[in-house]
């Protein structure tokens, strides 16, 4: 987060629906395209990862007092992401589950299918993962958070975030290890 | 690092680069959230409004039986105007708020009255989440929709862009929308897209 946005956050704090507005562009342009990117490891596909952010911007928007600290704001973005793709994940299982989900044809062509390949059985079995574990996952080695950020993002403690990275890399390993 | 976390660090980081982040992108998605900010504020106006006309008019309805009681008559109900329609005020707060799901089972009755009739009766999703409708139904029809709340409180429903439509209908379509406890129910005024009409019209539960 830039120190210009610290400053403008401070020029902001009078309030008002203009200054508000500008702020939370500042942050919407300095973090849109980080947020979906981490979006994307957790949902899937793009439309949704879009919705996901746009979903934790318009919530900070509500609650005008974390824009006026853009350190604050943007741990509350990152776990308003992390919720939010949670509630889009646990749809997506129930509708798998009942048959009904359709997803937008991707327009990939088969060549860069197949360079996906090993990357998609890695980000598969990633998927596979109970959602707390896979959330540590993606904070740790996408992210590469600290175990104290994760502990922070996600409100558990660290030492279950611990526990979280241990049963999934374990986890992870026997899958992978299983394909090979 | 091992073996496995390194494989894992590679397909994490080549997921996340797939994200198209141009500036295009980057501005589209800024010009809808600001959409929604505005539409939120547009929604809240109205919701202010109308509790204060529901004020002003329960005063003047209270004020006008006073005056029929102090002339020794009676006053008549039909004097003072109907009241908002609660269902539908609270069904226009769902627009610009946050994601919120509803399911329906589309039957091949109302898929048969839109024309439709060689397909099998469906079981619905929708979701409203700011300004976007997006609807998926088990028999194979989908449709990603913006939806704009209008004046008179009707919902305006059309494709978000061609691509994430395939309803096979540009056009928008005007449907009456009303909440009552987790049933939203929508009723088409007026769609030119028949399949879009057939699946949406109807009681959804959340």
């Amino acid at each position: 987060v830039t120190t210009e946005s610290g400053s403008t956050a401070r020029a902001a704090s009078g309030g008002g629906k203009a200054s508000t507005d500008r702020l939370l562009s500042e942050l919407f342009y300095a973090h849109f395209a980080e947020l979906t990117r981490l979006a994307m490891c957790l949902v899937h596909d793009q439309a949704t990862a879009e919705d996901v952010v746009q979903d934790a911007y318009l919530a900070l928007y509500r609650h005008h007092g974390r824009l006026r600290d853009p350190d604050k704001a943007l741990t509350y973005l990152r776990s308003a992401v992390l919720n939010r793709a949670r509630s889009h994940f646990r749809s997506l299982r129930r509708a798998r589950a009942a048959k009904v989900l359709h997803l937008i044809p991707s327009n990939q062509t088969e060549d860069a299918v197949e360079l996906r390949e090993e990357t998609d059985d890695v980000f598969r079995a990633v998927a596979a993962l109970p959602q707390r574990q896979r959330e540590v996952v993606v904070l740790r080695y996408y992210l590469e958070l600290s175990e104290a950020e994760i502990a922070d993002a996600l409100g558990i403690a660290v030492g279950s975030v611990k526990r979280h990275a241990h049963r999934a890399l374990a986890a992870l390993t026997h899958r992978l290890e299983v394909q090979v | 690092m091992n073996p496995v976390e390194d494989r894992v660090v590679r397909a994490l980081r080549a997921r996340a680069e797939e994200a198209d982040m141009s500036q295009s992108t980057l501005n589209r998605n800024h010009s809808e959230l600001m959409n929604r900010i505005a539409a939120g504020r547009s929604s809240r106006r109205r919701l202010l409004l109308a509790a204060a006309a529901a004020v002003v008019l329960l005063a003047l309805g209270g004020a006008g039986l006073w005056v029929a009681f102090d002339r020794g008559q009676e006053g008549t109900a039909d004097t003072v105007p109907a009241a908002s329609d609660p269902g539908q005020e609270r069904a226009e707060a769902l627009v610009g708020g946050d994601f919120a799901e509803f399911k329906r089972t589309i039957t091949e009755e109302e898929l048969s009255a839109a024309g439709l009739g060689d397909l099998p009766s469906a079981e619905g999703r929708l979701n409203i989440s700011g300004t976007r409708l997006n609807v998926w139904g088990s028999g194979g029809q989908k449709g990603l929709h913006s939806v704009t709340v209008l004046a008179d409180g009707t919902w305006q429903i059309g494709p978000q862009n061609k691509e994430h439509s395939n309803f096979e209908c540009t056009q928008t379509g005007t449907y009456t929308a009303s909440l009552t406890g987790d049933v939203l129910t929508l009723r088409a005024i007026e769609d030119p897209c028949a399949l879009r009409r057939a699946v949406l019209a109807g009681s959804w539960t959340g």
